[in-house]
């Protein structure tokens, strides 16, 4: 906080706010909760400004408070999150002409179907594209852990779309 | 859809898998990270030694949709209400 105007923190944050919404979708699977979940975890975040420091990773920070606000709100209303019950998430919103958004809807869908540890390891590392060590950083487990969850996420997801076997639907 | 249920069905080990580590993570008690770590070690023991290792090819594919499905949220624009959350938080801060 020393080094850093709560000016130039706040621009951090909103430049932020792109990935924490995809992550927030990606975890709760529901737009309207995942904006919620970002909308705590800025309030959290600034609340908290003093314990940021300053050089550290301010997006392995952010995610952090994230992912724990979703998990201790699902603890909270386990019943009413269907997400974790494998049930289909809200439907994509999908730009006219986009070529995938069939086969993507059903990656979706599939993905939604994944236990949230296994998801989230994914799309930290696939999708956002963190190291093991920065995605273990977030999810609060070694980056073993974090290894072992992506490969058996993507197996479950192989399975599921029949990717690679002899009976997968022609597109 | 339904044709997804019958892919599912056929998948039965996959499913006690899922099934048994969902049960463990909304466990309503124990869920602080002395459970996570519980959870860890069962996919751990699950995820040793067991099925063949993916193509690079699928591999390629899954991480393509990955990054689609993100991009396209992080290419919308930011909603109005969280921006004007972070000035009302700038101007508390401020005051």
């Amino acid at each position: 906080m020393d080094t850093k105007s709560p000016h130039s923190i706040k621009d951090e944050l909103v430049a932020f706010i792109p990935s924490l919404r995809a992550f927030a979708v990606s975890l709760s699977g529901n737009r309207s909760t995942a904006d919620d979940l970002v909308q705590e975890t800025l309030v959290k975040a600034w609340s908290k400004l003093d314990s940021f420091r300053p050089g550290t990773n301010l997006r392995a920070w952010l995610f952090r408070i994230l992912r724990n606000t979703y998990y201790s709100e699902l603890r909270k209303r386990r019943t009413e999150v269907s997400h974790a019950n494998g049930i289909p998430a809200e439907e994509l919103i999908c730009k006219a002409g986009q070529p995938f958004h069939v086969e993507l809807q059903e990656f979706s869908e599939a993905l939604n179907t994944l236990p949230p540890e296994r998801r989230e390891a994914l799309v930290l590392v696939g999708a956002v594209g963190l190291s093991y060590n920065e995605a273990a950083e977030i999810c609060g487990c070694e980056p073993g852990t974090v290894k072992s969850r992506v490969s058996r996420a993507r197996a479950e997801l192989a399975g599921i779309l029949h990717f690679g076997q002899k009976d997968e639907p022609a597109r | 859809m339904s044709n997804r249920k019958n892919r599912m069905a056929c998948n039965e080990p996959e499913q006690k898998k899922r099934s048994t580590t969902q049960m463990s993570i909304e466990e309503p008690k124990n869920t602080d990270e002395h459970d996570m770590s519980a959870t860890t070690i069962q996919i751990d023991v699950f995820a040793s030694g067991s099925g063949p290792q993916l193509s690079q090819e699928i591999q390629d594919r899954i991480g393509d949709q990955l990054r689609l499905l993100y991009d396209q949220v992080v290419d919308e624009d930011i909603p109005q209400s969280l921006l004007e959350l972070v000035r009302r938080l700038e101007a508390r801060k401020r005051g």
